[in-house]
């Protein structure tokens, strides 16, 4: 009888488990959530991947996503507060309504990829075994509990300097493989090309004259050349003045004009019939990459390449070398400097010498076009490495510059410390300029390990304290305000070495993060922060000894050269 | 939608008022949370095409 109680309270688990991602943000971001969703669901049976989204975003997108996941759930905010009685009342049941049907199923797994205040709250309000991202407690305070969504929110939301692509992110939040389903770009050499000389923001595209210039000239250079031009209803009065464009009288016949005529789904057919695509940051070059169609990018303002480019191997990205880039979307701009530095002719190369023969090559280009154009952007293809992550590889012979060098050094350490991989990268080579900036930051991570000491020494002696037969309150409290002091000088630190903002801003991150009851478990995790965010400063500062080690030595062997030749 | 925004306004301050008392916040409170949200958004993305 007793066996008998016991079998029917155990209940049955499911036989497939559901993961729930949140992801209320924009059209791309939504089309890179489905790709990692992809990799998720690569040869898994035993799970169900469901999706809560906004509707403005996920409807336009049903076609696509209702391929990838197995139910999504649309919040209608406008369908929530337009009923009649438009009271609060109303309002929440509304909002309940839409609660219970995710809540209906059991889900094993909550994850939020959005890092914005509505998903925070919406995630506190689902039931889930186990949430990943951002939500809120009980007490209304935001938790951020795993490493990657506290990496995601200190450093893709603060600084510019990181190393890694939005999808590879979210794959490290989830923790999936990211070698599976990696989207391999065919050789873009056929005859029609799409282009998208669109983009939310004017900050993040170019004047439609240029865009004239460009088509202009790889029409009339290539007789058999058919040119198919992408844009929303919103974009109408620019591709009546783009198409109205003197330069463009002769060749109305080979320009397919779609904008504003073609939904999401009709374009992300077109696709098929496309062989390469040549535009800016947007939801077309993502829908592109997921059709293996080539793809380039020109990407401008506060477009972080690193970060969003399409997640495709061999896709291609122009990023002007212009120093205020990528800018921040608070920065003011009248003079758009990294617009003139991506002239139309190196586009227009680009797009031929991949026609020709389905990649760049830097030495036949820089022939081709002035050093002048050159020298001031950087050219990148997209690979995927041994571990699967996405990188942009330069192509040019420019010297990266210092936010690159850092990136690089960046990606190196946190694929070692957070993800247990090695990125195995060539040295890069140093400006004068990026030399500086180096010389100087070794300081900067010097003082931050000490700092770091420092952080570790008080929590050691509030432990100390708590462990003595009559704990003093006092000293508690004071060893408590030198740590504060302590976290206070770090935020400090930044502003004189703002390339060490994103181990400053990561470790803030964890640090109110901390988890533990009670105050001993709490300094104990304290105490951890402090020793992890040295081992970073450790690591940094020996990558950038030997990066500079390494360039002394190649300069001395230009000197020992120059000696011998002389 | 003003009367919407007038009734989540206060309830906002009830909110703020249990927080400081160092009361846990219910349900209820985490969804007016979630629309004043959702509506701040809303406002600040009408800024933005603007």
């Amino acid at each position: 009888m007793e066996a008998k109680i016991k079998n029917e309270e155990i209940k049955a688990e499911p036989a497939q488990k559901t993961i729930c991602l949140v992801q209320l943000t924009r059209l791309g971001d939504l089309i890179q959530t489905a790709q990692v969703t992809k990799k998720l669901k690569a040869g898994r049976d035993d799970i169900r991947v469901t999706l809560v989204a906004r509707k403005q975003f996920a409807d336009p997108l049903r076609f696509l996503l209702d391929e990838v996941f197995d139910e999504v759930y649309t919040l209608d905010f406008t369908g929530m507060t337009n009923s009649e009685q438009n009271n609060l009342e109303k309002t929440t049941q509304n909002l309940q309504v839409f609660l219970d049907q995710i809540n209906t199923n059991h889900i094993s797994a909550l994850i939020n990829l959005s890092f914005s205040k509505p998903a925070g709250y919406l995630c506190s309000l689902i039931k889930a075994d186990h949430k990943l991202g951002v939500h809120y407690d009980n007490y209304s305070n935001m938790v951020v509990k795993d490493y990657w969504s506290q990496f995601i929110y200190s450093n893709v939301l603060g600084s510019n300097l990181n190393p890694f692509s939005l999808v590879d992110l979210y794959a490290n939040v989830i923790g999936i493989d990211k070698n599976v389903e990696i989207p391999l770009a065919k050789r873009g050499q056929g005859k029609r090309i799409l282009v998208h000389p669109f983009a939310s923001l004017s900050r993040k595209r170019w004047k439609v004259s240029k865009w004239a210039e460009l088509i202009y000239k790889l029409l009339k250079d290539n007789p058999e050349l058919v040119v198919d031009i992408a844009g929303g209803k919103e974009d109408l009065v620019d591709v009546t003045t783009l198409l109205s464009s003197p330069v463009l009288g002769d060749f109305h016949k080979r320009i397919n004009n779609h904008v504003g005529k073609k939904s999401i789904k009709e374009m992300y057919d077109l696709l098929d019939d496309i062989d390469l695509f040549i535009g800016h940051d947007s939801m077309v070059g993502h829908l592109a990459s997921f059709k293996n169609v080539q793809t380039i990018t020109v990407s401008l303002g506060t477009v972080r390449p690193t970060e969003t480019t399409p997640y495709q191997a061999g896709a291609y990205v122009l990023a002007p070398r212009t120093k205020c880039f990528p800018c921040q979307p608070s920065e003011k701009c009248e003079l758009y400097q990294c617009h003139s530095d991506i002239s139309y002719q190196v586009a227009c190369s680009v797009v031929e010498q991949i026609r020709k023969d389905g990649e760049v090559d830097f030495e036949a280009l820089s022939k081709n076009i002035s050093s002048f154009h050159l020298t001031s952007v950087d050219i990148y293809r997209a690979e995927i490495n041994n571990n699967g992550n996405y990188r942009l590889k330069s192509m040019t012979n420019n010297a990266p510059d210092s936010k690159d060098v850092f990136r690089e050094m960046y990606r190196i350490t946190w694929s070692f410390l957070l993800d247990n991989t090695d990125e195995n990268l060539p040295y890069p080579r140093l400006s004068t300029q990026s030399h500086q900036v180096l010389l100087n930051s070794i300081q900067g991570f010097q003082h931050l390990f000490e700092l770091c000491e420092f952080g570790k020494k008080y929590s050691k002696f509030i432990l100390q304290e708590i462990s003595a037969e009559t704990p003093d309150i006092v000293k508690i409290k004071n060893f408590s305000k030198k740590i504060d002091e302590i976290d206070h000088l770090k935020s400090l630190l930044v502003k004189t070495n703002p390339n060490l903002a994103p181990v400053v801003d990561f470790y803030k991150m964890r640090k109110g993060n901390l988890q533990g009851e009670n105050i001993v478990e709490l300094t104990e995790n304290s105490y951890l922060v402090y020793e992890e965010c040295g081992n970073v400063c450790s690591v940094m500062y020996e990558l950038i000894e030997k990066v500079i080690a390494e360039h002394k030595i190649k300069s001395g062997i230009r000197t020992k050269d120059k000696t011998s030749n002389a | 939608m003003n009367e919407l925004r007038q009734e989540v306004f206060k309830k906002i301050q009830e909110i703020r008022t249990k927080a400081q008392k160092n009361e846990e916040p219910n349900t209820e409170d985490l969804k007016v949370l979630l629309l004043a949200s959702l509506m701040e958004e809303e406002c600040h993305g009408s800024k933005n095409q603007e």
